[in-house]
């Protein structure tokens, strides 16, 4: 019995993979990573990647209802995060953790544990410092032969990040915090806030444009008669601080784009603004504007 | 017609404007230590009695002669350059010590946008009568 019982450990541990990390190793489930930074946050899924194989019954089947599972294989997926982040609502703080699903018949539950170094035979216990919230697995419109983590949609203030395999799909939306804050209090907009005469300079040419600035929704917003590009026509003012913004690029109200290297210096640094320079890289002086209205 | 030729004009300059915003992640003449990188920590303190006379000359700079005024800028403010950290990732190299190193030695601002940038807001900014600490400030909001 003992001798049946351990070639029977020795089978299963060649077929599934040992714990033991072997580089030059074919493998039926081959590691993978996949990574995505957004706005200075970096996102990164490790992970085991199981073939369908012809196998119909992924969920129900290969993976039992019930089952804590590890999507991936092998050790556990982990998910790394170098800032502190936001999964499906939840707080999650800076770290690595290992990733597990209940899978069930209807909404899955998960689990990001603080313990990365897992075999998937080896689920954790419930415990509270794990992160747990519920996700929807959905059928894709494509098989997905190889289990596979992406993220599909980048956005300025997070990304979506998701599993599929076979024609499972499930999805994590994922916020990071911004690395600058995009709104601003009422009375520090105050100060820059008004009508602005700006003399663009070559290379932007030597025309004089209006160039206003209002207070919405607790963003600064520029609308930058002729500008030299359409998308600068109306853009928030992002503060550096000591009176420096540089334009956030709008999309469907988003922000999709910082353009730091062009930067309005607002004077003084105290009080009302009375005017602006604009300078790009190379401290290049691209333009001058002057307020026109009554502080 | 006079219309549509300004528009051209107008179109062009765009082009070449913000297109020079776009060369920033990659060009081609920056060396390869050289990109913004953020720093922590505080500036350095300038060194008692510190001067321009390593600062390179409009001699040194033949093959760059639009730097010259640059170079000639930071010459006159070395106790100031000296006194700001340079964030252009070359902070850990030996010799390197605040921002009037790079304009020093090799000349490595010569090929560095950071630096230049860094260089000239330092002395426009204290051309302006700003102080060491409002210059500092205005660099680490400007590079932070």
């Amino acid at each position: 019995m003992t001798r049946r019982f351990s070639l029977l450990m020795l089978v299963t541990s060649i077929v599934l993979g040992s714990p033991t990390d072997l580089d030059a190793q074919i493998r039926a489930s081959e590691r993978g990573t996949v990574s995505q930074t957004v706005d200075g946050t970096t996102i990164t899924v490790d992970y085991g990647r199981p073939q369908v194989r012809g196998r119909s019954d992924l969920f129900g089947g290969v993976v039992h209802w019930g089952e804590i599972w590890t999507p991936g294989a092998n050790w556990a997926t982990t998910l790394r995060v170098d800032r502190d982040v936001t999964v499906e609502g939840q707080a999650l703080p800076a770290g690595t953790y290992s990733v597990w699903l209940e899978v069930l018949e209807g909404a899955w539950n998960a689990v990001l544990d603080p313990e990365p170094r897992r075999f998937h035979l080896m689920p954790p216990e419930e415990s509270a410092d794990q992160v747990r919230f519920s996700v929807q697995p959905i059928t894709g419109d494509d098989e997905v032969e190889v289990l596979t983590w992406s993220f599909p949609r980048v956005k300025p203030t997070g990304t979506t990040l998701q599993l599929a395999w076979g024609t499972t799909v499930v999805t994590l939306e994922i916020r990071v915090q911004p690395s600058r804050p995009m709104t601003v209090a009422p009375d520090f907009a105050a100060r820059y806030v008004g009508a602005y005469r700006l003399r663009h300079r070559p290379p932007l040419g030597e025309e004089e444009v209006r160039f206003d600035v209002q207070y919405e929704d607790e963003h600064l917003v520029a609308s930058w008669e002729s500008p030299p590009n359409p998308l600068f026509a109306e853009v928030w003012l992002i503060s550096l601080g000591e009176g420096m913004f540089v334009p956030a690029l709008l999309q469907d109200g988003e922000v999709f784009d910082l353009v730091m290297d062009l930067v309005f210096e607002f004077t003084p640094l105290e009080g009302e603004s009375r005017g602006f320079e604009v300078r790009a890289l190379g401290d290049e002086l691209w333009g001058t504007a002057t307020r026109v209205d009554e502080p | 017609m006079h219309k549509s030729a300004d528009q051209s004009r107008r179109t062009l300059l765009a082009a070449a404007a913000f297109g020079m915003l776009g060369i920033v992640g990659t060009p081609r003449w920056k060396p390869a230590r050289c990109r913004h990188v953020q720093v922590s920590g505080s500036h350095p303190d300038p060194r008692p009695g510190v001067d321009g006379s390593r600062v390179l000359t409009t001699e040194q700079l033949q093959d760059v002669p639009d730097l010259a005024p640059l170079y000639d800028g930071i010459r006159g403010i070395p106790h100031v350059a000296d006194g700001v950290r340079c964030t252009c990732g070359c902070a850990s190299e030996e010799g390197m010590r605040s921002l009037l190193s790079c304009f020093e030695g090799s000349g490595m601002a010569k090929g560095c946008i950071i630096c230049q940038t860094e260089g000239r807001m330092v002395v426009r900014l204290h051309g302006a009568g700003r102080t060491l600490d409002q210059i500092r400030a205005a660099i680490d909001a400007r590079f932070g």
